[in-house]
């Protein structure tokens, strides 16, 4: 579904943000990336949704190529960044219409998955209201459900938990559970090793730009020739050697 | 000493952006910027020429009089009247406005230390007003009077002090309108109200202006003030500084430096800059932070209870065209600055050249007498007026810049560049349009053109808005600026809306210029050409912006 191709970003001469990185997720996964602060995870994100431009190498979004044929592979895919920073003069819904009329959701499916999600983070009565007034979590819920109302076969999150409370937190993980088990793929990122642990199939972790490893929880494990660590042991340990 | 050192490293630090010469050395987006900034201001290079030759005009006339000397008053009163009108919005904001205003209140920083460092940066962007409006005035006096050594030490320590006082006011009276009023207007309310006190302020110095010069030339007691004047140097300035003393101070200290007069003058000024400064900073110390606390939010929304039906409603489809159109008008229309810089300025053009007509006591009959004389061809130069009116709107060119930190929102949907040039340029058009429509219509109907011939001319002036507005969008497009925290800064003080007027301008002048070398040619033939030439023109920028703007897009 997501095929990351020698992809590279420097935005100088000297330092590259994300160097020769080559990544390919199945549909139906949900895939952990992760890496310490100023790994380059943002920047990965940016260029997967073509907020970024790339240096050099390639992204294809369900075999389409976001530099040469940008709509159709953008039409595939929604993003959730980490900073819900959306026109906030608007109404809940106004935003929501909008999203769904630039992915031409038709009237009733737009109502029925809003109406759905809102019920899922509870937000019914504030959809209506302007976004000013909502708090940073409930923005954080009205860009998610503007991404989930396109029904998108990959949905990019960039730390998606952050601001939420712990019961829509719980109930996105479900979400992105039940998207995957209909075929749907999911990318996001994530500080919290304990959620990539429980919830990815597959995880990255990146450093420095660079890929350090890749795989499910079992084979990071076995590769590391340690049996019973967790993610996070893995994680310090990669990202430490990484760091001499 | 210690207390005074947190307010200037909260001054040091909140200047660091603006005077950030260190970063030249290292960030090539910087030095860029920096360039494109200097010769922005070059292209003004030959309108300041024109305005120091106005000022030694002035000079001249007012040293015929024996009134030189006042030519400092007017400068001084002009420019504190500038900074003091500016100095309303720029306190508010740097005050109420900033984003940094909830990390400050935590530290352990008394209120008068915040309000000091925000004073004096606020003092310093005013430097730039300052000095652009003042030099050539210092400079031309200094000049055409053979001015001493002292009379420059003294310039330089007033033009220092010269925005204190206009601030200081402006300041007592942001504060003390914003406690009485927080608990019931939100901040931008309050932010409207100033800049509509703005425009009507503009509105009537224009007026005045026009109608003191109108009596002055038809006044018969001209005669006797002259020989008055002749009489007392300080006769003008004593007139004219009675509203504002301290331009007294400033113009009768500058005009006497070797006298003992000339020293208390400066003292004075000096003085009660210093005294009107410590009184503001007193006042926001007792009142700033029971203002900032008493209700004062970016935005309040009512909040309302919708039934089933009204919700069920609220799901619309729109085309992409259409939707991009109406959330970007929602935007303007909910955000003040933007209404204001975008909307409300679009009649200010015609309003002004209209008192200026009213005011000089002309009839409509006479006006229309004048224009019915020039034929047809005056519709061609109404057109060509209509383009140079139709240069204030700055829509397309803040479109980008207007989204600020949810432009990601555009980078990441699926549309296609021509919608996206429709949606966007839809707003200026019909701005531009409405104008040329109202322009055109009445002046053709009081002139009893023909319903065609003022359709052709409408049609005209629509069709050159068209690559204006494009362009506007490619030139926003290209280096959109969208982290900013104050609104106005999409628009007002964006380069990306002055690259475009511009742009806008150079365009009208061309149009204009074939206009004039056509007008003893067949209007209909000039009016062919300037449609075919327009639409020409417009399917070239719109086949740039498609190709272009998808790479332009994205971030580098």
């Amino acid at each position: 579904m997501l095929r990351i191709e020698h992809v590279s970003k420097s935005y100088d001469r000297n330092k590259k943000a994300v160097d020769d990185l080559s990544i390919h997720v199945k549909k139906g996964e949900i895939y952990g990336f992760i890496g310490p602060n100023g790994a380059g995870k943002t920047t990965t994100i940016k260029m997967i949704t073509g907020i970024l431009k790339m240096s050099s190498g390639n992204i294809f979004i369900d075999g389409i190529n976001i530099a040469s044929n940008p709509i159709e592979a953008k039409r595939r895919m929604t993003y959730v960044p980490d900073n819900p920073d959306i026109q906030k003069k608007l109404k809940g819904i106004e935003y929501v219409n909008f999203i769904a009329d630039m992915y031409d959701i038709s009237k009733a499916d737009r109502q029925e998955r809003t109406n759905e999600y809102a019920k899922l983070f509870g937000m019914q009565d504030a959809l209506y209201n302007q976004i000013a007034s909502y708090s940073h979590g409930m923005q954080q819920k009205i860009v998610l459900i503007g991404a989930l109302v396109t029904d998108p076969q990959l949905i990019v999150l960039d730390e998606p938990m952050v601001g939420l409370d712990p019961k829509s937190s719980y109930n996105l993980k479900e979400l992105m559970k039940k998207r995957v088990s209909e075929g749907k793929t999911v990318f996001f990122s994530t500080h919290v090793l304990e959620v990539a642990e429980k919830f990815c199939d597959r995880v990255a972790i990146i450093s420095h730009g660079k890929l350090i490893a890749e795989g499910s929880l079992a084979q990071l494990r076995e590769n590391l020739a340690e049996g019973d660590m967790s993610l996070e042991q893995i994680f310090l340990e990669l990202t430490d050697e990484d760091n001499e | 000493m210690k207390i005074m050192n947190k307010a200037f490293k909260i001054f040091k630090v909140q200047l660091k952006p603006m005077l950030n010469f260190a970063s030249l050395k290292t960030d090539k987006k910087q030095r860029r910027k920096i360039i494109g900034f200097v010769l922005l201001i070059l292209c003004f290079v030959p309108s300041y020429f024109l305005y120091f030759s106005i000022v030694d005009i002035l000079y001249n006339s007012l040293a015929a009089l024996n009134q030189q000397s006042a030519l400092l008053a007017i400068g001084a009163m002009g420019v504190s009247a500038v900074v003091l009108l500016f100095g309303f919005m720029y306190v508010f904001s740097a005050l109420f406005g900033a984003r940094d205003l909830d990390m400050l209140l935590a530290m352990p920083v008394k209120s008068w230390q915040i309000t000091l460092a925000k004073l004096l940066n606020t003092i310093v962007y005013e430097y730039v007003i300052v000095l652009a409006l003042m030099l050539p005035i210092v400079i031309m006096y200094a000049v055409l009077s053979s001015a001493g050594i002292l009379y420059w030490v003294y310039s330089v320590i007033m033009l220092v002090f010269m925005p204190v006082i206009p601030i200081s006011v402006a300041t007592i009276l942001d504060v003390i309108v914003i406690r009485i009023f927080s608990m019931r207007f939100n901040a931008e309310k309050i932010q409207t109200v100033f800049m509509i006190i703005l425009l009507i302020a503009a509105f009537a110095f224009s007026f005045l202006i026009n109608k003191m010069s109108s009596v002055m030339y038809s006044d018969n007691q001209a005669e006797a003030i002259i020989s008055t004047m002749i009489g007392d140097n300080q006769y003008l300035i004593n007139i004219l500084t009675k509203a504002y003393p301290p331009a007294m101070f400033f113009a009768s200290a500058l005009s006497a430096t070797s006298s003992a007069q000339g020293d208390l003058y400066l003292l004075a000024f000096v003085a009660v800059s210093i005294i009107l400064f410590g009184l503001a900073v007193f006042i926001c110390d007792k009142l700033y932070i029971g203002a900032v606390t008493a209700g004062i939010s970016s935005s309040k929304s009512k909040k309302k209870k919708l039934s089933s039906e009204e919700k069920s409603a609220s799901f619309k489809t729109a085309s992409k065209v259409k939707s991009i159109f109406s959330v970007d008008m929602k935007v303007i229309f909910r955000t003040p600055v933007f209404a204001i810089n975008l909307l409300l300025v679009i009649p200010v053009l015609p309003a002004v050249i209209l008192i200026s007509i009213i005011s000089q006591d002309i009839s409509i009959n006479t006006l229309f007498g004048l224009l019915s004389m020039g034929g047809p061809a005056v519709g061609l130069y109404l057109i060509v007026i209509c383009f140079f009116i139709a240069t204030i709107v700055t829509m397309s060119s803040s479109s980008f810049s207007r989204e600020g930190r949810a432009f990601w929102i555009t980078q990441i949907v699926p549309v296609k560049a021509m919608d996206q040039l429709i949606g966007r340029c839809l707003g200026t058009m019909l701005a531009s349009g409405f104008l040329s429509v109202l322009v055109i219509s009445v002046i053709g109907i009081f002139l009893k053109w023909s319903a065609f011939y003022i359709i052709a001319l409408i049609l005209t002036s629509l069709v050159a808005c068209a690559p204006i507005a494009i362009v506007g969008l490619l030139v926003d497009a290209r280096k959109p600026k969208t982290d900013w925290d104050d609104a106005a800064s999409a628009v007002k003080r964006n380069t990306n809306t002055v690259i475009s007027m511009l742009l806008a301008m150079a365009n009208a002048i061309v149009l204009g210029v074939i206009v004039l070398l056509l007008r003893n040619i067949n209007v209909w033939i000039t009016i062919s050409i300037l449609l075919v030439l327009n639409l020409i023109f417009a399917i070239l920028m719109a086949n740039v912006y498609i190709k272009k703007s998808p790479s332009m897009l994205q971030n580098e």
